[in-house]
């Protein structure tokens, strides 16, 4: 492993470790550790850091009384979906109620999910780890069905870029290729730009039976942590689908949303620099799920 | 070739929506562990947290998207503990800085076995106290308080790059000082 490969996967395990990331991408992330005995070896002392540091300042301590006290905080926003404001508590209010945090189980079940998996495999013997480890892959979805990209294509997407990036001097384009045509827009200009790689996101929607619903198309430079977020890239049973990205070295993370307002819906994932389709996740529009595949495929040569 | 056309920067607001109720769950442990550092007080903790998270999702519609949610409820956090800190000046006459640490009180228990172990404690208090303040800050930031990598990098305005580099570095230090004494148990 080198050291920038070593320093993304620490980054994700603290990630993985602090809650943030989803089933799916705790799912992807396991999927890498289960085989990578290094990988293992390093959660495994950022866990033991981990306690022995709090232990030595009390903060072991002290997580029964935030347990609590997060409960009762959840609890009173009251269960609405999105944090509900105006039914918010007045402050100060912690220490007086201690309900029953029947809630807090449902809550906080992913983060719960996340311990239980990753002291699974870093417990078991080296019998058990393997079974554990078929077992968990056996249970990991079949890949979804969408062609890889062909060196045609990437031809294509090379041209289309080289077009629209010809008359660009300063910063660079990103570039959105959907059924109904294509967009252009401007990155923030940053010191990077010599020697960076172009890269093809794209984005799949579709149904269960594997239909086509939506494909959007983008192409950006694959700089590190550039964020990229746009509205109305696509359509989805009549809904706009919006598409955010942030670019890594090695991996991008996307999140995809269909629908405005309060009856959005999104799922988010991060995705290792392949020429493979992943399945972020699955939306409900109406009752009817819909699966979110997901490409993110580095377009050879640098982009000079 | 499709034709193509120019499509208007987004505002600064897009993309903000109010924080689902499994976000905040995440972030709560982040900003009750800064309050414990800055108080020393478990209910203290509390009531700060959910003081500042009350004020936050008040506001929500003036978060602009510009950091991190994370980053921005940690500095309504501190300004929290600050206006706490100076209402409370005979109690604390001295709030804790920022980054500093501090050891929650409670019940020690007796016997030898506890006692090795509250000295190795104790000798790893003071070799994270001996780290340069660039390290431990990072290191409290990501090990102790939780936060990712990427907002100790916005916490500390460096780049992610810098902020895995300080806690690795942390890290081998720690385990040099301790000399075997951070193995798993």
């Amino acid at each position: 492993m080198t050291q920038p490969e070593q320093a993304d996967l620490e980054e994700r395990l603290q990630t993985l470790l602090a809650g943030d990331l989803t089933p799916e991408e705790t799912r992807d992330l396991l999927a890498c550790i289960v085989g990578d005995d290094a990988a293992r070896e390093r959660l495994r002392e950022m866990l033991a850091l981990q306690r022995q540091l709090r232990a030595a300042y009390g903060y072991d301590r002290a997580e029964p009384a935030m347990k609590r006290a997060r409960a009762a905080f959840l609890r009173s926003l009251g269960g609405t979906g999105p944090a509900a404001v105006g039914g918010l508590p007045a402050s100060g209010t912690a220490r007086a109620a201690r309900p029953v945090y029947r809630r807090l189980h449902v809550v906080l079940s992913a983060a719960a999910a996340i311990v239980l998996a990753a002291s699974a495999y870093l417990a078991v013997t080296a019998h058990l780890q393997n079974r554990a480890v078929e077992k968990y892959l056996g249970q990991t979805a079949e890949p979804p069905a969408v062609p890889p990209v062909t060196p045609a294509e990437r031809d294509s997407y090379r041209r289309i870029w080289n077009e629209v990036a010809r008359g660009a001097t300063g910063p660079k384009p990103w570039v959105l290729l959907s059924d109904g045509g294509g967009e252009f827009g401007y990155l923030p200009a940053s010191g990077e730009g010599a020697g960076e790689r172009l890269l093809l996101v794209r984005c799949t929607v579709l149904t269960m039976q594997g239909g086509r619903v939506e494909t959007v198309s983008l192409l950006v430079p694959a700089r590190r942590g550039l964020p990229l977020a746009l509205p109305d890239v696509g359509r989805v049973v009549g809904r706009p689908m919006a598409c955010r990205l942030v670019a890594h070295e090695g991996w991008v993370s996307v999140g995809v949303t269909v629908g405005k307002d309060s009856e959005a819906v999104g799922v988010q994932g991060r995705i290792s620099l392949t020429n493979r389709a992943v399945e972020i996740g699955q939306l409900h529009l109406g009752g009817t799920p819909m699966r979110i595949v997901v490409e993110a495929v580095p377009l050879d040569g640098a982009m000079g | 070739m499709a034709a193509f056309r120019r499509r208007p920067p987004p505002g600064p607001t897009a993309g903000v929506r109010q924080p689902s109720e499994h976000e905040i769950a995440a972030w709560y442990p982040r900003l009750f562990r800064t309050a414990l550092r800055l108080t020393g007080s478990a209910d203290d903790a509390a009531d700060l947290t959910q003081q500042a998270l009350v004020q936050a999702l008040g506001a929500w519609d003036r978060f602009d998207g510009g950091a991190l949610p994370t980053t921005w409820l940690h500095r309504i956090l501190v300004n929290c503990v600050r206006d706490w800190s100076r209402r409370r000046a005979v109690r604390s006459a001295q709030p804790a800085g920022e980054w500093d640490l501090a050891t929650v009180a409670a019940d020690s228990p007796d016997g030898r076995e506890q006692l090795e172990h509250r000295e190795q404690l104790a000798a790893l208090r003071r070799a994270i106290e001996a780290l340069p303040v660039d390290f431990r800050t990072a290191l409290v930031a990501t090990v102790i308080d939780g936060y990712t990598y990427q907002e100790a990098a916005e916490l500390f305005h460096a780049p992610v790059g810098t902020i895995a580099s300080r806690v690795s570095q942390a890290r081998v230090r720690l385990k040099a000082a301790m000399s075997g004494d951070l193995a798993e148990d």
